[in-house]
């Protein structure tokens, strides 16, 4: 591709083009994008004119559904907008600042205000070119009728203002954080909090906020209430109104970010966890200093060196998340709040499906957290070795690739240990809150669930998942070239994983009446057995009635089988994973098998 | 060229190929390296200096051909040659966030040595790189010439018979540059073999025994590094020196001695190499013939190349493509 012309005005623009038009992945991600979009749309294409159809072959009756198609897609891109944009453009500064080249552009004649036009621009136009993979879709649902030239014309407007307004969002981020890897968290945390999480949450439990204000910086919200009702006129003066948030969000996200880019240009790192851990430190050292303990010490760390297994020695002497000291710390500072709330929902007045519903939806939300936690632990472990350029080192001493991989979960697995903990006591409190409702006669969700099941499968929810999930990461991590890309990677494999059979499953139960066969399908998620388990509404009252138990132990022997495959993997393989040579032994070994399944293939077997 | 070595070679590499997908980064490479000698290894930016090392210290495995280190083939004995080696990447690969004495524990059991011997090899190795004050420190706090030192010191922990060292002085300040290089004479006199990859060319003559040049995958020497500073045998050059310059000119009068095949003057001093054939005379007679022209001889030695210009003349100009 020649971006040649844009040379003299542009040159930012021109380098990050044609890096993006040299970089395998913008295909990838861009059919990725497309497979996602066109499977999603005519997926929901095809239950609207069964819907319409209601089994009569009459063509006459999908005759003008088009306006809903188009409706469909307008939705669907702007959540690909939400969900696409802020890791494509969050790392458009935090990139340059990882290569020491922020400076270097400082030094030319490029203004503050241009790098911060071109490095936008630069990534909207990939977003952009996902848009417009729609087109196909559009002239399909065009051809059924019934579309307006006002829903088009609205959707092209508030599609092009919302990426504009998310794109700097992350460009803000991006400029504010020193590593990619921040930025990317914090732009989904703002977004998640804008977007419009922080004001549907005051809309639910403090006060009515009412939908223009809840929803005031999303575009989707605006398109729908201004362009897809083809029978009213459009309001042009509250339009102008309901924009105002948005274009005004948009405003201060860019001079934020324009005063950021200067102000935050050269960080240094500021290990933040360190930092919290030291804090965390002082504050229980003053607690400790009182008449009744009188600083007690119960456990002395002290300096010790490592015995035999020094790479499980540093995991867990020398890494702050691998101390006991610092575990216990982190484990009172989530138990104590997680137990303060959970006493709280419960003393609340609002009745028991509240409280169960109030308990679900912070147990989910640990769920996510702790699974995001260890998969970007455990991605990183060698990956970060080898970002760091301490992996080849190792890799000349005698250690086996298996004896390295098994030592450096060792930390890992302290950690998990911690935040099940955490997570069982949420489960422990709400079990005998499920006790207590089933005593007194009544019954959460469609049916009475047993509580000893409920425990029986959190514990092994727990058991299988948290290695899945870091077997599963360390696999990748040891794969991966970089520590961040073996991050983005585990939370996308495992995000997809989660979500993407459930999604299929619900479709198959809304829209193409599959019952049963589809809400099996959701087991095909790791999240089908705890959503099955904490909100019990996945599968039928008779077949959970009658099945439930089986189901749970084969969903969970399913899964330890998963775990085994990946433990295998990381362990096996453990040199060649780590690129260096494998061990002669090992690699002996498996010469032979090979040449025995050529010469006398039934006798290997 | 090898021919000349007689004792059994410590590394040996053998008809060595190495590519990247399309990229050819090592081909058909031969050399040895002596027991206890100090082997420069030079080449250019590409020419698979690295590629090298690492196939030698196990990382990658050689896709033709063979590499043993002390008899012991580095594909099937990998976890003996791994014992034997000590390997210095081209970067700093520190733990930062522990002190010097509990990174050098670490490696030390990494390598399967007790408690007690990594006590005293650590307490030997950080008084040969001068680090013993400083074994509390922690890594992070320590300049990039101590921290060189720490990672040389690490290197010595299992006690390596061989050292690979890829760009040992690169980034650091001229003094550090000069101490770590008399540390690694004080290496070689107690019987280590260091294999060194080098930019720094000057250094390198020095300090080496024997050199071994690459550019763009392929061999261009690999000898003593006398060998690649002086002429071939045939065609020595000697540089003759007067006390002042005479009128007129001498190097006419010089290139009309018997046997003598090229003049040319040194530039800035009254000084000409003069290159002869061993075939027709050699250099007793030649220097009776420049005495015999009532010249002002100041001295007459042998014109021994600087590394830089045996390198230039070895390897193409140009980046690799």
């Amino acid at each position: 591709m020649n971006f040649g012309m844009l040379a003299p005005g542009c040159p930012l623009l021109v380098k990050e083009l044609t890096a993006l038009a040299a970089r395998k992945r913008t295909y990838q991600v861009r059919a990725l994008y497309a497979v996602l979009l066109f499977a999603a749309s005519l997926a929901f294409f095809w239950a609207d004119l069964d819907r319409r159809t209601d089994g009569d072959n009459n063509p006459l009756l999908i005759l003008g559904s088009g306006g809903p198609m188009i409706q469909t897609l307008v939705y669907l891109q702007f959540s690909g907008i939400y969900l696409f944009l802020p890791a494509i453009a969050c790392t458009a500064l935090t990139a340059e600042k990882e290569r020491d080249a922020l400076s270097l552009l400082f030094l030319t004649r490029l203004g503050p205000w241009t790098i911060l036009f071109e490095k936008l621009v630069s990534r909207l136009i990939p977003m952009f070119t996902f848009l417009l993979l729609s087109l196909p879709l559009m002239a399909f649902a065009y051809s059924y009728g019934g579309v307006s030239q006002r829903q088009i014309w609205g959707a092209v407007f508030m599609l092009s203002v919302t990426t504009v307004q998310v794109g700097a969002l992350a460009l803000m981020c991006s400029a504010f954080c020193r590593t990619t890897v921040g930025a990317f968290l914090l732009t989904y945390a703002i977004a998640l909090a804008i977007f419009p999480g922080i004001p549907l949450l005051i809309d639910s439990f403090v006060t009515r906020l009412g939908e223009d204000v809840a929803c005031a910086f999303l575009g989707p919200f605006v398109y729908d209430v201004t362009f897809s009702n083809t029978g009213a006129a459009i309001r042009w003066g509250t339009f102008g109104i309901r924009m105002i948030p948005l274009l005004g969000s948009t405003l201060i996200f860019l001079f934020a970010a324009r005063r950021f880019l200067v102000t935050r240009a050269f960080l240094l790192p500021r290990h933040r966890l360190r930092n919290l851990l030291s804090a965390l430190d002082g504050m229980f050292h003053r607690f400790n200093q009182n008449r009744v303990t009188r600083g007690v010490m119960l456990l002395d760390e002290g300096s010790s060196l490592p015995e035999i297994q020094p790479v499980a020695w540093r995991e867990t002497q020398r890494r702050s998340l691998g101390r006991f000291r610092y575990l216990l710390r982190i484990f009172l500072a989530i138990e104590l709040p997680v137990v303060a709330i959970s006493i709280s929902i419960i003393v609340s007045p609002g009745g028991a499906k509240s409280h169960m519903w109030s308990i679900t939806a912070m147990m989910t939300c640990l769920w996510i957290l702790i699974a995001l936690f260890i998969a970007v632990q455990s991605s990183s472990l060698i990956s970060g070795e080898r970002s760091r350029q301490t992996l080849d080192v190792l890799l000349t001493t005698p250690l086996s690739g298996r004896e390295i991989v098994q030592q450096k979960m060792q930390g890992l697995w302290r950690v998990v240990w911690i935040l099940s903990a955490c997570l069982g006591t949420v489960c422990l409190i709400k079990m005998l809150l499920l006790a207590l409702v089933n005593s007194m006669g009544f019954q959460y969700g469609q049916l009475a669930y047993s509580p000893m099941r409920y425990l029986v499968g959190s514990v092994l929810a727990m058991a299988v998942y948290f290695p899945l999930i870091a077997w599963l990461s360390m696999w990748i991590g040891m794969t991966a070239k970089a520590a961040t890309r073996a991050m983005f990677l585990s939370i996308f494999v495992i995000a997809t994983w989660c979500t993407v059979p459930i999604i299929v499953g619900y479709f198959g139960v809304e829209y193409l009446s599959m019952g049963d066969t589809a809400r099996y399908l959701t087991l095909l998620s790791p999240a089908g057995m705890i959503r099955l388990d904490e909100s019990h509404v996945v599968l039928s009252v008779e077949h959970l009635d009658a099945h439930g138990w089986i189901i749970l132990f084969i969903n969970y022997a399913v899964y330890s089988m998963i775990v085994g495959f990946f433990r295998y993997k990381c362990l096996r393989h453990a040199d060649r994973n780590l690129q260096r040579l494998e061990d002669s032994s090992i690699r002996d070994r498996r010469l032979l098998v090979e040449e025995l399944q050529t010469v006398h293939p039934q006798s290997a077997l | 060229m090898n021919d000349v070595f007689e004792t059994p070679p410590v590394l040996e590499v053998q008809h060595l190929s190495y590519s990247f997908r399309k990229h050819r980064a090592l081909l058909d490479v031969n050399f040895q390296v002596q027991p206890q000698s100090l082997h420069g290894f030079v080449g250019p930016n590409g020419a698979g200096k690295t590629t090298t090392l690492k196939v030698i210290c196990t990382l990658l495995q050689p896709q033709a051909g063979n590499v043993r280190v002390f008899g012991l083939d580095v594909v099937h004995d990998v976890k003996e040659v791994r014992r034997r080696i000590g390997f210095m990447p081209d970067h700093f690969s520190m733990y930062r966030q522990m002190t010097v004495f509990e990174y050098l524990d670490f490696f030390g059991a990494a390598y399967g040595l007790s408690q007690v011997e990594r006590d005293r090899i650590i307490t030997d190795v950080l008084t040969l790189t001068d680090m013993d004050g400083r074994k509390d420190d922690l890594i992070n706090g320590l300049s990039r010439g101590m921290q060189q030192r720490v990672s040389l010191a690490r290197v010595l922990v299992n006690d390596p018979d061989l050292l690979l060292l890829d760009e040992p002085a690169s980034g650091l300040d001229p003094r550090a540059r000069i101490e770590l290089m008399e540390i690694l004479q004080e290496l070689r006199k107690m019987g280590k073999t260091i294999f060194i990859s080098s930019h720094i060319l000057s250094e390198l003559a020095e300090l080496c025994d024997s050199v071994t040049i690459i550019d763009r995958g392929l061999i261009k020497y690999s000898g003593p590094m006398d060998d690649l500073l002086t002429d071939t045998e045939e065609h020595p050059a000697y540089v003759l020196t007067l006390r002042e310059a005479v009128d007129p000119d001498p190097q006419e009068q010089l290139q009309a001695l018997a046997g003598v095949l090229r003049v040319e003057e040194v530039e800035g001093k009254p000084a000409w190499s003069i290159s002869f054939d061993r075939a027709m005379t050699d250099t007793n007679n030649l220097l009776r013939g420049v005495l015999d022209l009532g010249l002002p001889v100041a001295s007459f030695t042998e014109d021994r190349k600087h590394l830089n210009q045996a390198f230039m003349d070895l390897t193409e100009r140009g980046v690799r493509t």
